[in-house]
């Protein structure tokens, strides 16, 4: 397998800027997302590792090799297409053996290794099979055992999960980390989920309108955040953002969100948007299990009240969306006892929330939480 | 009386028969039908709507049957799947349509019309074609379409199916505030299981051409009435371990857990079981007292907020939910406890016991 | 369609059924063109084989529909079968068809491909591909004519005496119609193997390719076994067509020197006008109809059985 590297890559159709000066290291045997809503410039990324689009400017390398004018068939990757591209003419066998027989290897041993990939992939019953005749699921691992089979240094996978069912793809997800340890191969996954990115990645690439905006193991992104917009995107519910100005009377330090409510800042988050002079409009950030309702548990956690507008119910949780003027708080309903139309006094700890700079989308203070 | 109420409906197609089902829609409800694609949802909508007549039972608006009323005159809205926007015609005259088609006066047009696009924030895009329009803003049309006719009940066909997952948050709740503000019955199809459990009022859940179980979103979750239905509802799904019931009706014996798991209050006795545990019910960690199993974790899921772990028990994954963010080695071997108040037992049948 | 309680009442009468029923919509709609057919096609067809089973001619001096006093059975049928004109005729036909119509697939698939991808100018040379096969035949007929002269731009060219002759010679006048056929209906050929080049999913191609496949490899393994269909297509119909070749042979060699380039139609064009054996000429037409008609199906279920 082999390590990748991607320094200053640009790519321009036209006008149109779809990446801008990426670079990003990805190591040997690593599994690395590149995550961003749709049209961010991930698929374009994989599609120029693949050498399906050439590079406007800055270069990609394999283990430090230059890799612009080599041919897409002798770049040796595995690539998984969303819709996965199955050989609807060929049957299931034909299908996994394509790769090993334009590499012109024996008989004998294809037939080898086309059965004991189709074993590992659970479709063996289905070798003789036309491939157009697999069900979504089958061909989804059918599309994986292709690439396989002829061990290429790295492995690419375009969004290979949002066809399937919900069901089907949980249970996707944890076969594909297996297989990726089994298999040891450097995997890129480009997708729009963030949950997928998280389940699966050792280190994700969150990328918007063609820039990097944050690398790092999902952990450090879910916990530190480096901009508001990695804050807002990754985390299932979606941290709160409270986008308004700042201004200072005397001792206190407010954030006035744009949509009417309030916020005293106090504690940690106070000297975090205070450490820049400079911002004047900053963004408030505050995961929805952090924040809680009954007694205050200290004193710089801040105190709010809200009107319970809309209750779901998440799986085993209930979300609420409270209301302070037009500004919405999603928030856990931990004890089941809020009602709709309630008011109801809950609290931000400082020591949870982060700050940001909204122009630049740049977290102030930082200090890791 | 109930708004819409289906007695014993059945619809027979080539390969498959929908029912027998029955269900009623209480007046300002919200009403979501669940089930896996192509079972016979959107064929429930249409034959509320009247596109399709029951071959057996009776489909009543109102108390009253409908078998002899026209699709028009059954007032009742319908959003589709692909939206079926007009695309001749810009935001406006798509949303003022049916209400032009019933006749209704100048005024009463352009009060409903300000009334919708305020609603919906679609003023900006009213003059637009649907080709110019982008998917949110296609749905808020349609969705404004079917809204300016005020009507006896809404049906909507899986209309945010769609649109990216950011997207669909904001608009479950608009769609969620938009119906408790006016007061009206909505039905509401979908095969995302997330999706229907965070709007609904109640929950009709299909499987198999027939209706598994009706009943509040918790209800469903938190009591299954069957397999078929605990297995659909619930992201990671629920696990299942095979096995029988003793003798003495007391505990559950897995084919693949060694020791017996004690059951609260007793049971039917003997007979094949299957046990149902969801990921949030196994902690991990020794309880005492409590039931508990040694497992190796294969690997690790960091959520952020959660941490899905997943086991190996044989050859069955075990999925765990454990709160916040776990230290957990992959590959190592972790003792886990079962939540004894929240398991669900089911019998031969699938049936809960 | 037809639910119990349709919502918009129907009118009685059978017109108005008609505009709700698809299926009787469709029955008046196609009648007149099936008229028309029955008269131009099925007519003429029963006709012939009266009178291929007479010894009409137009110069026994009786109307056709009284041919029956001239009554032959199976005579011109049996009459074929030994006629040397007529197997001389055939051989030369499906020589023409067994030289020209895989030299046109070759070179149809070969510039197919050359057109798949996009390329400067594609889009000109396109139109400039497509035009021999736009020409009438007769003009090509002549145009090939003018060329193969002895004194003509292909002697020229080729730097050969003016008395090297293309048409009037023995073997070469076989060659210069079978070029001008090639030259004329390659284009046909491109067009429908482009078009089916096009149907194969670009993104099957693209995972080939990921695959390590060679062009020359996926281009056997994927692009041609997906086009089986549009392949039997484009054979049989230009096959079908090239055994009926007429106007570039008239045109160019009159079926000559003598009858080396008589095929087939100029045969039965030259018994019809000259020789007035009309009855004849319906028994051979009807033979031939029968086995191309027998070829085509084969070659067409041969399509049925294939799926992709």
């Amino acid at each position: 397998m082999s390590s990748i590297q991607i320094r200053n890559v640009t790519k321009r159709f036209g006008d149109f800027t779809a990446v801008d000066d990426l670079t990003l290291e990805i190591e040997e045997g690593e599994f690395a997302a590149l995550l961003g809503p749709s049209g961010c410039g991930k698929t374009t990324t994989m599609n120029m590792i693949a050498g399906i689009e050439d590079v406007t400017e800055g270069s990609i390398l394999f283990d430090e090799q230059e890799l612009s004018g080599t041919r897409i068939q002798d770049r040796n990757i595995g690539f998984v297409f969303q819709n996965y591209a199955i050989f609807t003419h060929l049957s299931v066998y034909k299908n996994l053996s394509y790769g090993l027989e334009v590499k012109k290897v024996a008989q004998g041993e294809i037939e080898r290794r086309v059965k004991a990939m189709a074993d590992r992939m659970s479709i063996s019953h289905r070798l003789d099979q036309p491939a157009a005749s697999l069900s979504v699921n089958e061909m989804q691992k059918l599309a994986i055992g292709r690439s396989a089979i002829v061990e290429p240094r790295i492995f690419l996978l375009d969004e290979p999960l949002s066809n399937l069912d919900a069901g089907f793809r949980a249970y996707m997800r944890a076969e594909l980390k297996v297989l990726q340890h089994e298999f040891g191969q450097t995997m890129i996954y480009v997708t729009h989920d963030q949950i997928e990115a998280m389940s699966l990645a050792d280190k994700i690439a969150i990328i918007d309108e063609g820039k990097l905006m944050q690398y790092g193991t999902p952990l450090d992104i879910y916990n530190s955040p480096d901009n508001r917009f990695v804050a807002h995107f990754i985390g299932s519910p979606r941290m709160n953002l409270i986008d308004g100005e700042l201004s200072q009377e005397k001792d206190q330090l407010k954030l006035r969100a744009n949509d009417g409510a309030e916020i005293k800042l106090q504690g940690q988050v106070k000297s975090d948007f205070a450490s820049d002079g400079k911002v004047q409009r900053g963004s408030f950030g505050i995961r929805p299990q952090d924040i809680y309702f009954g007694k205050q548990r200290s004193d710089s956690d801040m105190k709010m009240d809200g009107t319970v507008e809309v209750l779901e119910r998440v799986g085993p949780k209930r979300l609420a969306y409270l209301q302070v003027s037009e500004t919405r708080f999603i928030a856990f309903d931990d004890q089941d006892q809020l009602k709709v139309g309630d008011t109801v006094p809950f609290y931000l700890p400082s020591a949870k929330s982060m700050a940001f700079d909204l122009t630049s989308g740049r977290r102030l203070g930082g200090a890791a939480k | 009386m109930s708004a819409i109420e289906i007695r014993n409906v059945v619809k027979n197609y080539p390969n498959f028969t929908l029912g027998p089902i029955s269900m009623s829609v209480e007046q300002g409800e919200f009403f979501g039908i669940f089930g896996p694609p192509s079972t016979g949802k959107t064929s429930i909508l249409k034959l509320i709507l009247g596109l399709l007549q029951p071959d057996e039972g009776e489909v009543l608006l109102s108390g009253q049957d409908s078998v002899e009323m026209g699709v028009a005159e059954r007032d009742i809205s319908m959003v589709f799947q692909n939206l079926a926007l007009f695309p001749h015609m810009n935001g406006r005259e798509n949303i003022i349509f049916p209400l032009k088609e019933r006749g209704v006066s100048e005024a009463e047009i352009s009060k409903q019309l300000d009334f919708v696009s305020g609603v919906l924030h679609v003023g900006h895009i009213l003059e637009k074609n649907p080709a110019q329009m982008s998917g949110g803003e296609r749905q808020r049309i349609a969705l404004g379409r079917a809204f300016a006719a005020t009507s006896r009940a809404m049906l909507l066909d899986e209309p945010i199916a769609a649109l990216d997952a950011r997207l669909r948050e904001e608009m479950r709740v608009e769609l969620k505030r938009l119906q408790r503000e006016n007061n009206q019955t909505f039905v509401y199809v979908s095969h995302d299981e997330e999706e229907v459990m965070a709007v609904s009022d109640r929950v009709a859940v299909v499987a198999d051409g027939k209706i598994a179980q009706i009943g509040t979103p918790d209800d469903v979750y938190s009591r299954p009435n069957s397999m078929a239905v605990a297995e659909v509802i619930g992201s990671p799904p629920m696990n299942f371990f095979q096995g029988k019931l003793s003798s003495d009706g007391k505990f559950f014996e897995g084919d693949k857990i060694d020791e017996r798991f004690p059951l609260k209050g007793k049971t039917k006795a003997g007979g094949t079981a299957t046990l149902g545990v969801r990921p949030e019910d196994i902690w991990l960690g020794a309880k005492d007292g409590d039931f508990g199993l040694d497992l190796v974790i294969n690997s690790v899921e960091p959520l952020g907020g959660y941490t899905i772990l997943n086991a190996q028990l044989d050859e069955q994954i075990v999925k765990i939910r454990a709160p916040g963010q776990v230290d957990v080695p992959e590959r190592s071997q972790q003792r886990v406890t079962f939540d004894q108040r929240r398991i669900h037992l089911f019998d031969e049948d699938g049936i809960r016991v | 369609m037809s639910d119990k309680s349709a919502n918009t009442p129907t009118k009685d009468g059978y017109w108005a059924k008609v505009a709700q029923d698809g299926n009787k919509m469709g029955f008046w709609f196609v009648l007149p063109t099936v008229l028309l057919l029955l008269f131009i096609v099925v007519f003429p067809l029963f006709m012939q084989l009266y009178l291929s089973v007479t010894w009409w001619t137009p110069l026994e001096g009786i109307p056709w529909y009284m041919a029956w006093e001239v009554f032959s059975w199976g005579e011109n049928y049996w009459y074929q079968l030994t006629d040397p004109r007529m197997w001389g005729a055939l051989w030369r036909t499906v020589l023409i068809m067994i030289v020209a119509v895989p030299a046109q697939f070759f070179l149809g698939m070969a510039l197919a491909y050359l057109f798949l991808e996009q390329f400067p100018g594609r889009k000109m040379f396109y139109s400039i591909m497509l035009t021999p096969m736009m020409i009438v035949p007769a003009v090509v007929g002549l145009m090939f004519y003018l060329l193969f002269q002895g004194t003509g731009p292909v002697n020229a060219h080729l730097g050969l005496p003016s008395n090297f002759s293309w048409l009037t010679d023995v073997h070469r006048a076989m060659i210069s119609v079978i070029i001008a056929d090639i030259w004329q209906w390659t284009p046909l050929m491109f067009l429908i193997l482009l078009a089916g080049m096009l149907g194969v999913p670009s993104d099957q191609l693209l995972a080939a390719r990921l695959l390590g496949g060679s062009n020359w490899q996926n281009f056997l393994k994927i692009i041609i076994p997906r086009m089986k269909t549009v392949i039997i297509i484009a054979l049989v119909l230009r096959a079908v067509e090239c055994f009926k070749i007429f106007d570039l042979v008239y045109i160019m060699t009159k079926g000559g020197p003598g009858v080396q380039t008589e095929t087939i139609s100029i045969f039965l064009y030259k018994l019809t006008f000259a020789e007035l054996e009309w009855a004849y000429v319906a028994a051979i037409g009807l033979t031939i109809l029968f086995v191309l008609s027998v070829v085509a199906a084969k070659g067409l279920s041969y399509m049925a059985k294939k799926d992709t």
